[in-house]
């Protein structure tokens, strides 16, 4: 049984690249999440789609798809980021479902012939490679230490602390809030495109909720709000299952055993120095 | 407005299901005075503070800064247009640096571009020192500059006080709002603060607005109060006018105070 590094690494990169959308969103605003999936996956069915029915090159639906998820993200966030804590993980759970509903029922032309997305959608040129995957993943890496430090960045970490002491502060909390969520959920999408890309074959089973969990795990794993968490506590998710084939069976389970231990011995994650109070 | 009126409450009301927490209030505030608004517990003094900076909106009546109705603003609003506060309980920034919390209340004044402001040079780099700048000189005023770069968690409560308040005056605000920035400290401290807030008045010019239980504090360092009781304003003067005014010492007495 050989091990393949190669694709670990492109999943890992993959799933770091998402994982910094929603350590954004969770980690430094301290809004949480329950349906980054969503944007993950319609950056790759933008993607995918853009590419089979209209010939747009790779590089273009990339870019493309990682605008939809924030722009779709953005319009979402502002009506639901009203909600705190319980009530909006419950949203964003059901937003989550929206979307994977509306990919089941949705029809497409593709070549002059009809096709239900609720099936699996194959023979996306698979442009995804390591190369591409890991300088994308250093960029993302500045860009969202460049953003932590920044004014915006401050201020998202103020909201995390206290909303309503932030809004004293004459911080738009609202507007910071819906950036913060378009800017994250950009991120699942442009990590959805590229593993659409990588796959070549994607179904909308790829995409549940249980997805969502999964991302939740790698951050609390690697602690909350800390970049080098992001990155230490995906890989090791990633790489776990892959190393482990018998562990393939039991990844929930794993998740679940992560989460426990976790918050009863370390709260903060490898990583991480903050408590998020969500 | 040719009078120096900073703010004004005019017949200003609040109710909470059947509860009137704030009930047909009026007063003036003079740019260039502390007032104090006191009162027993469950008054309506917090309240009062919560319709001032848009936490609330009030029922009825209308709140005026500087002769501009405060109804149509957003509470960062409010903000910009100079109001600024502390809390009953405090309510910092817990998890971020002493120095972090003071330009965060610096933020609204801030315009810089948002991609410049990720650059770790050009424009971006020189706002952020100069910003950092600025931040340290309220420090330095407040005597807090050594604590620059603890966590706001890990100062001890007599400092949270003070660095909340030295938050409020980084927003730029003409007007503080300081609700019970005593409660808590031990007398020594409570001096130092009152030496604080004198200061901020006298040599800033700042308008203060204090809610306060502390009775010695009060009286010493008021130029006016207002004394409300179950949301009404039962009295205003001056210190000596509001010792001696017998409904204010029946409110107090009959609470067993
Ligand atoms: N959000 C709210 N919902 C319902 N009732 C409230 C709310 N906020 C305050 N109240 C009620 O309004 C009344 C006035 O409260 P407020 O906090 O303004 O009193 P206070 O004068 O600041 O008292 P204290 O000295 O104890 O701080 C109280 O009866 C309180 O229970
Ligand atoms: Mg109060």
């Amino acid at each position: 049984m050989s091990i393949d590094i190669v694709n670990i690494l492109i999943f890992s990169g993959i799933n770091i690249i998402t994982v910094l959308g929603l350590n954004l969103i969770t980690g430094v605003t301290g809004q949480l999440s329950l349906g980054h999936s969503a944007f993950f996956s319609i950056g790759a069915y933008t993607s995918a789609l853009l590419m089979l029915m209209l010939g747009v090159p790779f590089g273009v639906a990339l870019v493309l798809a990682t605008l939809m998820a924030g722009l779709i993200g953005g319009l979402f966030g502002i009506p639901i980021l009203r909600l705190r804590g319980d009530y909006l993980a419950i949203a964003t759970l059901g937003f989550c479902e929206i979307v994977r509903v509306v990919i089941l029922n949705l029809k497409v032309t593709i070549h002059g012939s009809e096709k239900l997305l609720s099936t699996s959608l194959g023979g996306i040129p698979g442009n995804t490679t390591l190369i591409l995957v890991l300088s994308l993943v250093v960029l993302a890496t500045l860009f969202m230490v460049a953003l932590e430090r920044s004014k915006f960045g401050l201020a998202l970490r103020s909201i995390r602390e206290d909303e309503v002491a932030s809004q004293m502060m004459g911080i738009d909390i609202a507007r910071h809030k819906i950036l913060s969520f378009a800017i994250g959920s950009a991120f699942a999408g442009l990590g959805g495109a590229l593993y659409a890309s990588y796959m070549t074959v994607i179904s909308p089973g790829d995409f549940g909720f249980m997805r969502s969990i999964e991302m939740l795990c790698m951050l609390v794993l690697g602690g909350m709000g800390s970049i080098v968490g992001v990155i230490a506590g995906t890989t090791v998710l990633t790489a776990i299952p892959e190393l482990l084939r018998f562990a393939q069976e039991y990844r929930m389970i794993m998740y679940g055993i992560v989460l426990i231990f976790m918050m009863v011995f370390r709260p903060r994650g490898l990583f991480g120095s903050i408590r998020v109070n969500v | 407005m040719s009078d120096n009126t900073i703010l004004e409450l005019q017949n200003v009301s609040l109710t909470f299901g059947g509860l009137k927490a704030v009930s047909d209030v009026n007063f003036k505030m003079k740019d260039n005075e502390i007032l104090s608004l006191i009162g027993p517990n469950g008054a309506g003094k917090t309240s009062t503070f919560n319709l001032i900076t848009g936490v609330y909106t009030a029922t009825s009546g209308a709140i005026l800064y500087k002769s501009k109705n405060l109804k149509k603003y957003k509470p960062h609003q409010i903000t910009n247009l100079g109001i600024a506060r502390t809390f009953q309980n405090i309510r910092l920034f817990k998890q971020l640096t002493v120095l972090e919390n003071i330009i965060l209340a610096m933020d609204h004044r801030r315009k810089i571009n948002f991609f410049a402001s990720l650059l770790p040079f050009g424009p971006g780099k020189k706002e952020m020192e100069s910003v950092r700048e600025q931040a340290l000189k309220y420090l330095e005023y407040a005597n807090l500059a050594e604590y620059k770069d603890q966590r706001a968690e890990n100062l001890s409560y007599g400092k949270q006080r003070e660095l909340e308040i030295c938050r409020a005056l980084a927003t730029g605000a003409d007007l503080l709002l300081l609700d019970e920035p005593a409660a808590g400290l031990n007398p020594s401290e409570t001096a130092g603060l009152m030496d604080i807030i004198r200061n901020i008045k006298n040599n800033l010019n700042k308008a203060i607005f204090l809610i306060e239980h502390d009775m010695k504090l009060v009286m010493g360092i008021s130029d006016r109060i207002v004394v409300l009781d179950y949301g009404q304003k039962i009295a205003e003067g001056t210190p000596e006018e509001i010792r001696n005014n017998p409904a204010v010492i029946k409110a107090y007495l009959g609470k067993g105070e």
